[in-house]
């Protein structure tokens, strides 16, 4: 029933397992930082590729030994909160958990539910939401970590800006070459996940930005300016929107704090950038019909819209539980019905002889996700059950707003309400880039997970006790 | 547990915001359309003149002969249609007289031009594609049906009519599975009503046009795999292909493929020219003629001076004769014709 994997599984799978466990029995930082950012990245688990269906004779129920590592690193996760006596992060994730098994049960179980089950419900969802919970909770008393942390988030945006400048030279170049290797596009195969990465890490730098060590402070603010340069290089739309209540963001929060002179400047710099991304996007729309990546590239078409409407059609079938799953499989592959899915999964694309699920030829005419998250969500699971994935989500829009709401009424009640503010923001910028991304949902998760670790015990210190 | 409930409140409203907002959307970039209607009905005035449309044409007797001489059409008018169509690229159009045969319909395929959402952020440029129906009379073209498809229902080779039954199909629509296939729309009102996809064990990689006969059996040219493609992310501009393949068989709905029970191949050495597929509208079928219309070979870049020819080939079962007549000089364009042969159509691209 499992398929045993190669070297490669054992690699990629295994060993980080075996690092994490250890390192969460003995709290080495450091080991979960990597594994976050390895899972933050899809690395460890080749997630970075479609899935469309895998399962065969020897495993019908397609599950991977990656799904069930993940299984068990999540129930250890689990444990280890529970015996830290911190069961709310647990309790988010259980209606959707339940809620998936139960309309699954009453409409069948098939293969395709096991893939969502670990690769939605598992990788991607509760393993990155506790893990990032229990990161944070753990880095308020470990300096080095949190350094640690962000030195590794500079490695990546170094790296990051031998991207971008291959990107723009090779653009230059020849206009195919964007397409031609996927280093252009690092760490996805899609530049647009890139750029949306980018912004989340920035969020992440920006709840480093008043650490009480310097040290931090200072490479916190190096990676946010750098996070933000990168982004409005890369010319992603959707990241450029994302960006701009972060902007504005840093900018009030300048001119609130300091009243120098110097604090007007910075606020102004970043108002400016935040002017001139819109000018650029204003200029791409109008003048060069294109953004700055497309400008390369004849004839550019977008393609979002019908995603969009095709998925409204999909969820007027059934607005309240959604079609169920297998509608929308994980990553891109829409299935029209059996017939359309038998027909794709054995097909081979005539011109190259690969199959058909890796040319990129019939993924743009299969691609038919909703190109927006909640909208994919709500397509699959309904209105009801999309509400309950977004749980965690809500629950930090919520507390943020509490702990501010503590901090206008009692004053000295809350010490610090940035970090409340930077929650709001951080979920404001996740919508925006939700209408129209779709390959940010691990980050977001992850995103939700520290702001959760960092937003909780404040409020039940802060607010609760209080009451 | 108020914060609880608070929380799944607000991940309702979150969840709803974002249905609302992806209607917004789709109705910013969807609604620009509505007005496509007005123009194209605005394109085509009323008051065209439309005499040579109209005109009876008698294809000359001639016709009937496997000469291959060229001829200069002496009984015919030259068909150039100066039909001013500003901002709708016609992709294809064919005739069909009505059941009574007293009035003869024109459906005519619009790919209609580039539209801009006005929405801030994202650029939206979006292709739509319209399927009209018009009446000629002896007066004018009138429009009486449109109907608009999005850029995944309708990125069709052409239109082809089944004169027996009155049914309006689509040809080669590519679905979702990539597959070449057939759409069948309602002759009234043009909507889609559904779509037979074609196996790959039919034969068919591209099906370039299709068409019936009295006996409900159908006919349709087919492409061979193994053409170059050339594909430079925007243009996709297809070489020569090896060979071309006209098929007649039935078409079991059922099972949604062709049986192909005879095979025609195009050759180079039963075409002389070459053919140029890529062209759409390289074949107009009845049940008897055929116009092949061989082209230049690239197609796209505007070359109006190419030197083009159309030759009528009357197709009888086992084998495609001859050419009938060659109408020379004539540009790129759209053919129709009449199952009786009595009318011929021809747009002409006004580059």
């Amino acid at each position: 029933m499992i398929q045993w994997m190669d070297a490669t599984a054992l690699l990629y799978s295994i060993l980080p397992a075996i690092f994490f466990v250890i390192a969460l029995w003995k709290k080495w930082s450091h080991i979960l930082i990597l594994y976050f950012l390895c899972v933050a990245f899809r690395m460890p688990f080749g997630f970075n590729q479609p899935v469309l269906d895998y399962s065969s004779a020897s495993n019908p129920f397609n599950i991977q030994l990656h799904s069930i590592i993940s299984l068990a690193l999540l129930l250890i996760l689990c444990v280890k909160l529970v015996r830290d006596r911190v069961i709310m992060p647990i309790m988010l994730i259980i209606p959707s958990t339940l809620y998936l098994i139960v309309s699954t049960a009453l409409t069948g179980f098939t293969n395709t539910f096991f893939l969502l089950f670990f690769q939605y419900q598992v990788e991607h969802y509760a393993l990155l939401l506790l893990l990032g919970f229990y990161i944070m909770r753990e880095f308020q008393e470990n300096e080095s970590a949190r350094f640690f942390l962000l030195c590794c988030i500079s490695v990546l945006n170094v790296y990051t800006v031998f991207n971008v400048i291959l990107k723009l030279v090779g653009g230059i170049l020849s206009p195919s070459l964007i397409f031609s290797f996927k280093i252009f596009t690092y760490p996805n195969t899609n530049s647009n996940s890139t750029a949306e990465m980018l912004v989340f890490f920035a969020l992440i730098c920006l709840l480093f930005i008043r650490d009480h060590s310097s040290r931090v402070k200072r490479i916190a603010v190096l990676n946010v300016a750098a996070c933000i340069v990168f982004v409005i290089v890369q010319g992603e739309r959707g990241s450029w929107l994302g960006l701009l209540p972060i902007l504005i963001f840093l900018a009030v929060i300048h001119l609130r704090r300091n009243k120098l002179r110097k604090g007007h400047i910075i606020a102004g710099c970043l108002m400016a950038i935040a002017v001139l991304s819109c000018l650029v996007i204003y200029v791409a729309k109008t003048v060069l019909n294109s953004n700055v990546a497309s400008f390369f590239i004849h004839n550019y078409d977008n393609f979002r819209h019908y995603y969009m409407d095709y998925a409204l059609k999909l969820i007027g079938n059934n607005p309240l539980f959604g079609n169920g799953v297998g509608i929308v499989s994980p990553y891109s592959i829409q299935l029209l019905d059996g017939r359309a899915a038998a027909q794709f999964a054995s097909s081979v694309d005539a011109s190259s002889g690969t199959p058909a699920f890796e040319s990129w030829s019939t993924w743009s005419t299969l691609s038919m996700n909703a190109h927006n998250i909640i909208g994919q969500f709500t397509e699959v699971y309904g209105v009801v059950g999309a509400a309950l994935y977004f749980l965690p989500a809500a629950f930090v829009l919520v507390l943020a707003f509490a702990i501010l709401r503590s901090a206008k009424l009692g004053g000295r009640a809350i010490v610090e309400p940035y970090y409340a503010a930077l929650a709001l923001v951080a979920m404001f910028t996740a919508f925006l880039i939700n209408m129209f991304g779709f390959d940010i949902y691990p980050v977001f998760t992850l995103c939700v997970g520290l702001l959760l670790g960092k937003l909780f015990p404040v409020w039940q210190e802060k607010v609760v006790d209080r009451a | 547990m108020k914060i609880v409930l608070t929380a799944i409140v607000t991940a309702l409203c979150l969840v709803l915001l974002n249905l609302l907002w992806m209607n917004i959307y789709r109705y910013e970039t969807v609604q620009p359309w509505s007005a496509s209607y007005d123009r194209i009905k605005s394109t085509v005035p009323e008051d065209v003149d439309t005499t040579e449309i109209s005109s009876n044409v008698q294809l000359p007797k001639v016709l009937q002969t496997t000469n291959k001489a060229e001829y200069p059409l002496p009984n015919c008018h030259q068909l150039d249609v100066e039909i001013e169509y500003t901002n709708c690229h016609l992709q294809d159009f064919t005739i069909m007289p009505n059941k009574s045969a007293t009035e003869v319909y024109i459906y005519f395929a619009f790919e209609l031009p580039t539209e801009q959402s006005s929405f801030i952020g994202p650029v939206l440029s979006t292709t739509k594609y319209a399927l009209t129906r018009w009446t000629l009379d002896d007066a004018a073209l009138k429009l009486e049906v449109a109907h608009f498809y999005d850029y995944f229902e309708f990125p069709g080779k052409g239109i082809s009519v089944d004169y027996a039954t009155q049914q309006v199909f689509i040809i080669n629509h590519e679905s979702l599975t990539d597959r070449p296939s057939v759409l069948e729309v309602d002759a009234d009102t043009l909507v889609p009503k559904h779509e037979l996809v074609m196996s790959r064990s039919g034969a068919a990689d591209t099906l370039n046009n299709y068409a019936f006969d009295d006996d409900a059996e159908s006919y349709f040219v087919a492409q061979k795999v193994d053409e170059k493609i050339i594909n430079d992310n925007a243009h996709r501009s297809l070489s020569t292909p090896a060979e071309l393949t006209l098929y007649r068989g039935k078409f079991d709905a059922e099972r949604a493929e062709f049986k192909a029970v005879r095979k025609l191949k195009f050759t180079d050495d039963t075409v002389p020219e070459s053919l140029q597929i890529d062209n759409d509208n390289a074949f107009i079928m009845t049940d008897q003629f055929i116009i092949r219309l061989p082209s230049s070979k690239y197609v796209g870049d505007g070359n109006d001076d190419a030197k083009s020819s159309v030759e009528l080939l009357k197709f009888s079962d086992p084998e495609i004769n001859t050419a009938l007549v060659r109408f020379q000089h004539f540009k790129d364009g759209f053919y129709a014709i009449s199952r009786d042969a009595q009318k011929l159509l021809y747009y002409r691209y006004d580059y």
